[in-house]
């Protein structure tokens, strides 16, 4: 341990040591990319240290080295003051890390304890269950991560799932804890109780990185902030002494806008319209009740809600995807009540869904005929069932000028692309056809700032042209910024209706908690 | 625009389909040797039997026309979404159906009959065909459940047609097989004296067909999206079920023609002890990576494995060493297909080579 | 089209039994030579198929020992290849064999293009002058089969399990009725198909069925198939029997095999090579049965006492003599006069003994 004691800062809570992690011109290279070009990072102990970038940028990357998933080609990693060089992640548990995945590695017909105590089961070929509930319980309860040791993780929320992730880590006896993107499937109330989760863990002396591309969360939770873009590290900050337009720039390479620049809207005409809907359950789920919902022209209509309170329902009865069994649905003056999706884009609407990679694209398909998706029928693509390449081709091409859709080539497979481009091709195919009325369902889901920003300018335009807009999504703050009137969705029915400006965030929240707004108010 | 561009990718999927090759050749090579045969001369009499001369050419033609067929309706169906085992039974029936008609003798001339008798073979595998189809687009039944039984089926019915009908069917109970398709509804012969007749222009021909079926009209880009992505073909208005279903009953037409090609081209009727081509088939559709021109060229690969592969038993090697290596290939594809699709394994390889590099 | 249907007529003239070759079919001038190649070509159930296959094999391999010829085999992985083996072997040898029916449409035409070479065919016909048919009387070892069913069975019920009844197995079909009514016409008689000669497991399943049922004597006549009789016949233990056919099965289970039927392909193959080989060959029809040593009842269990073995060879030797005409198909049958066992016309029998 060779710290050159002396003058190094307040830091060092109860060992001394400088960093807790000290990764030093990391550099990995996969064929034809270099993913991490030079990256530093360097996080003291006991502290909150976000990891911020746009997607792609190696933060992903750059833990899995940590972790001990990828070797590095360059660079020098140390741990707690020594020197490691992990060749897989049971060398990283056994040095004090613990890593919390996006997408979770747990045992859905396990217990919380059987998936916690999974890879640590001890020596004894019989496990000791009530002894190992009995620790889970222990540190659950310490750490205010309250959960039931011996319920299925099938049965438990995305936010509960997470907390046993983390659990585990702790279990495995971590003391630096990795969460890569950890608010990206928790609700409002979720994320707020995780934040509270980690300023306990800190308490403690727990060192824990955050890797985030949202600027709100750096803010929220943070200490210090290392921001990369296009695998370097591009700056580090104490959070405290920045601002997030700082940030956001960092992150992009050039001047953003954070803040959504519309004027108010002036609504026109009545385009889309629901009466008394009902539609067809999706197993196992209450039935969709909407008795009144309707779009105009030239506003936005924003969707708010607890994810799985109808949302999906909603959608694909509005696209044309889920039978409708009582009611009446019209657009533009169009019974569409019938009618399979292609009558609902024949009567002019246009639907960005929520998921991009089983829904908007056929990830395997070339870029034009991804275009192609949703605009089939004869017309300029089609004559008499042949599809005509050169015309699609070249759309496809104008198309990508257009939207800004970076990609080598209209033959480029939409796999290979970035979740923005992605988005933005998506985005072109749905507004060619000039709708009448768009649906957006969490169109900014997943994407940078920079691409959040195009989607954003996007929709405003949309309305500014005329058209309605309904933006469904499951930030809060992202509706209240575009909508021009709100909705709130909750127990499969639409639960409140305000205009922008005359309702708050708090109003907001209680009534998307539906029965449960005692409890949160209590949160 | 018809012209076939090679993209990276496919140039990906033929260099494995090589290597697959290569590899089940090597293991070949490896368990002759272990059984005290040598590979060498067996490969040569391999080589021999399917390219040398006229007749070897003849042969494996022969043999590759019903494997390349078949292979089409298989692929065809995977690119839909769906696992058809039951080529094997589309087959039976297509060729039974149009040995049926060609030895009816309905006293036509030559250039009817054996449309005629083509098309029966068709129809029958196409019925044959959609029937899982359907079941699988309004009930959800599993199309590998049901198309396995309806395999069972095709043999059950067709040895019952064949040993009790011959009262109502031209059907000889003597050779469990129909009676003898009529000179007039025979497929004519290319190359005489060989046998090889008709058949594999029918196959090629087939697999141009569908191949602009599959990538330059609606209908193809409606199977490839249904196969790829439920969701995504859903949400472009799609219709799954019907597309489904015509795929189903094409996939069932392209195999009915290769029995069809069996019966009328080489048998001259229908036996009923199936030759098992319609799982060969499988394999000819995955090594072809389920692309038409991809099946062109394994169902040669595979049709001359089973022209060269009886040549091998004069090199001591027995019959059951071809099915070997043609069981090598499956595999080889299936573990290339596995390093692939899953990203994890792929970048333990990588890391590997990565960190091979940095050693170096 | 025209020759052999001319053929076929001078053949029925002619009669079924023994050599029925006409001399205008015998033009072949066959030059006798020191060693000559012979190439045999399996059906696709191929060597290890218990039956016609492996016996044209023995008899292959005995002429190769005894006479010195090579002997090569050819076997068939699917119907496609018969046509092509049996083109290599004409290519490649001087005779080439052709095992069961399933090849008689690929012998035909390749005898038509090699009018020069010699060809054998087991169990099926082909009329070409080039072409020698070796067909069995099947039903005069099945009517032996019956009649030791019958005699051995103590319930009063036997079995017949076939594999497909093509007119072989329907001759052993017939034929062990005819036998086993014989010696008790009130005996009861079930009987089976499995229609598949490659299906072992449903032999032992229609087996099982038959013994269930009461039976205690099952003659199988299925190909690979009735193999699993004897599996039946193991599991049920003593006291239940199969009689095999074709050949000596006892290897599948010496205490389960009554009998066996013993068909004499391996014979008809030799001396069919041996024709080839010393320039006797001509072509035509061999229609094999007791009188010609090439069907008979063999390999009957030790525990079975004289009281029945004299019986059976009394019928064996009325059959050889042509005083009992077994049947060959359900009319002969029907028009069948049972023979018992105290009225078989011993005069035929005198002069063997």
């Amino acid at each position: 341990m060779e710290t050159t004691t002396a003058t190094t800062t307040q830091a060092s809570a109860n060992s001394g040591i400088d960093y807790a992690i000290r990764m030093q011109g990391i550099v990995k290279r996969f064929p034809g990319v270099v993913a991490n070009d030079g990256i530093d990072l360097l996080v003291r102990p006991g502290e909150i240290h976000a990891l911020l970038g746009e997607n792609g940028a190696g933060k992903s990357t750059l833990m899995n080295i940590l972790f001990g998933l990828y070797t590095p080609d360059e660079g020098e990693i140390a741990v707690n003051g020594k020197p490691v060089d992990f060749s897989g992640p049971r060398d990283a548990v056994l040095a004090g890390l613990g890593m919390v995945h996006q997408h979770f590695m747990l045992i859905p017909r396990f217990t919380v304890t059987e998936n916690i105590i999974l890879g640590n089961e001890g020596s004894k070929s019989v496990l000791d269950r009530t002894a190992a509930a009995k620790r889970v319980r222990e540190i659950s309860e310490s750490y205010g991560l309250l959960i039931d040791p011996d319920a299925k993780v099938d049965d438990l929320t995305v936010g509960l799932q997470q907390r046993v992730e983390i659990l585990k880590a702790l279990y495995h006896g971590s003391r630096i804890l990795i969460l890569d993107e950890p608010t990206a499937l928790l609700t409002p109330q979720e994320i707020e109780d995780l934040y509270g989760i980690l300023n306990r863990l800190k308490a403690d002396g727990t060192t824990i990185v955050f890797i985030t591309h949202k600027l709100k969360e750096v803010a929220a939770v943070s200490d210090k902030v290392t921001v990369i873009r296009r695998g370097k590290t591009v700056g580090e900050r104490i959070t405290s002494d920045t601002t997030g337009q700082e940030l956001a720039d960092l992150m992009v390479g050039r001047g953003v806008s954070l803040t959504v620049e519309r004027t108010p809207a002036t609504p026109g005409r009545t385009i889309l319209s629901a009466r008394n809907l009902t539609a067809t359950p999706i197993h196992g789920h209450k039935p969709l009740t909407i008795e009144h919902l309707e779009l105009r022209a030239g506003e936005i209509l924003g969707v708010c809600g607890v994810e799985g309170n109808g949302q999906s329902e909603l959608v694909e009865v509005l696209s044309g995807l889920r039978p409708i069994t009582g009611g009446t649905l019209t657009i533009n003056d169009t019974d569409v009540s019938t009618c399979d999706p292609n009558g609902f884009r024949a009567a002019g609407l246009s639907y960005i869904p929520e998921d991009r990679h089983h829904r908007g694209l056929i990830l395997d398909f070339p870029l034009w005929e991804n275009v192609l998706l949703g605009n089939a029928q004869e017309g300029p693509f089609v004559r008499s069932g042949i599809v005509r390449e050169r015309t699609l081709q070249a759309r496809t091409s104008q198309l990508m000028q257009d939207y800004d859709v970076r990609a080598p080539s209209p033959s480029t497979p939409a796999r290979s692309l970035s979740g923005g481009n992605q988005q933005k091709l998506i985005i072109a195919r749905e507004l060619f056809r000039n709708p009448d009325v768009l649906l957006a369902i969490q169109p900014t889901r997943g994407l940078d700032v920079g691409a959040i920003e195009f989607v954003h300018k996007e929709l405003v335009r949309v309305r500014d042209e005329g058209k309605a807009v309904m933006l469904l999504s499951y930030d809060l703050d992202e509706v209240m910024d575009l909508s021009d009137r709100i909705v709130v969705m909750s127990e499969y029915g639409i639960t409140g209706e305000f205009n922008a400006g005359e309702v708050t965030r708090n109003h907001l929240g209680l009534l998307m908690g539906g029965r449960h707004s005692d409890d949160q108010a209590e949160a | 625009m018809t012209r076939l561009k090679l993209s990276s990718s496919t140039l990906i999927n033929i260099g494995g389909s090589i290597i697959a090759v290569t590899i089940a050749l090597l293991l070949g090579a490896v368990v002759m040797r272990l059984s005290g045969a040598d590979p060498w001369a067996a490969y040569k009499a391999l080589w021999n039997g399917a390219f040398v001369g006229k007749r070897s050419i003849a042969e494996t033609l022969i043999y590759s026309a019903p494997l390349i067929l078949a292979g089409l309706g298989f692929a065809l169906s995977m690119r839909a979404g769906l696992f058809n085992i039951g080529i094997e039974g589309q087959l039976i029936v297509g060729g039974f159906m149009a040995a049926l008609v060609g030895a009816w003798d309905l006293g036509l001339p030559s250039v009817l009959y054996v449309p005629l008798a083509l098309f029966a073979g068709a129809v029958g595998g196409a019925f044959w065909g959609f029937i899982p189809g359907y079941l699988k687009a309004k009930a959800g039944a599993h199309e590998v459940i049901t198309t396995i039984m309806l395999n069972y089926l095709a043999m059950r019915l067709i040895t019952y047609l064949v040993l009790r009908r011959d009262d109502i069917l031209p059907v000889d109970p003597t050779f469990v097989a129909t009676k003898k398709v009529v000179p007039e509804a025979r497929l004519p012969l290319l190359m005489p004296p060989t046998r090889l007749h008709l058949g594999i222009v029918i196959a090629i021909a087939a697999a141009i067909i569908l191949w602009y079926i599959l990538f330059k009209t609606r209908f193809g880009f409606n199977v490839r999206a249904v196969g790829l992505s439920q969701g995504a073909s859903a949400y472009g208005g799609i219709n799954w079920g019907r597309t489904v279903v015509i795929a189903m009953i094409i996939a069932g037409a392209l195999a009915g023609l290769a029995g069809a090609g069996e019966s009328l081209g080489l048998h001259g009727r229908h036996w009923s002890a199936a030759p098992g081509y319609g799982f060969t088939a499988i394999a000819v559709g995955l090594v072809g990576r389920n692309h038409p021109i991809g099946v062109i060229f394994s169902g040669l690969l595979f049709g001359a494995l089973n022209a060269g592969g009886p040549a091998m038993q004069s090199a001591d090697v027995s019959k059951e060493i071809v099915q070997l290596i043609q069981g090598f290939i499956i595999l080889a594809i299936a573990a290339l297909e596995v390093v692939n699709r899953f990203p994890a394994i792929r970048s333990r390889f990588s890391r590997r080579s990565a960190a091979s590099k940095a050693g170096a | 089209m025209l020759t052999s249907r001319l053929n076929r007529r001078q053949l029925v003239i002619a009669g079924g039994a023994a050599v029925a070759a006409t001399p205008l079919l015998s033009r072949l001038s066959v030059s006798a030579q020191d060693s000559i190649t012979v190439t045999m070509v399996t059906d696709t159930a191929g060597i290890g198929d218990q039956s016609f296959n492996d016996m044209a094999n023995a008899g292959g391999l005995r002429a190769q020992d005894e006479l010195g010829i090579t002997f090569n085999v050819l076997e068939s992985q699917t119907a496609a290849d018969y046509v092509r083996n049996l083109t290599d072997a004409a290519e490649s040898s001087d005779m080439s064999i052709g095992v069961g029916f399933l090849l008689t449409d690929a012998l035909a035409e390749v005898a038509a293009q090699y009018p020069d070479g010699k060809f054998a065919l087991i169990d099926s016909v082909v009329e070409a002058d080039n072409v020698v048919n070796f067909l069995f009387r099947e039903q005069e070892g099945a009517f032996l089969a019956g009649a030791i069913a019958a005699l051995v069975s103590k319930t009063g019920q036997i079995g017949f399990v076939g594999g497909i009844r093509i007119p072989p197995v329907m001759r052993y079909e017939v034929g062990y009725v005819a036998g086993a009514k014989s010696v008790n016409p009130d005996i009861q008689i079930a009987i089976a198909y499995a229609d598949d000669f490659e299906n072992p497991d449903k032999g032992k399943e229609l087996t099982l069925a038959q013994y269930n049922n009461g039976a205690d004597v099952v003659h199988a006549a299925a190909g690979r198939t009735g193999v699993g009789a004897f599996d039946a016949a193991l599991e049920k233990g003593e006291g239940f029997w199969v009689i095999a056919a074709d050949k000596d099965q006892a290897h599948l289970g010496p205490d389960a095999q009554l009998a066996a039927v013993i068909k004499g392909i391996d014979t008809a193959v030799f001396d069919g090579i041996k024709s080839a080989q010393d320039g006797t060959f001509v072509g035509g029809i061999h229609n094999l049965g007791i009188a010609d040593d090439g069907m008979g009842l063999g390999a009957i269990h030790a525990s079975i006492g004289a009281d029945v073995t004299d019986v059976i060879d009394a019928y064996s030797a009325a059959i050889a003599g042509g005083a009992i005409v077994p049947p060959v198909d359900d009319d002969t049958l029907a028009a069948f006069e049972l023979v018992s066992p105290d009225a078989i016309p011993a005069v035929e029998a005198t002069p063997a003994s």
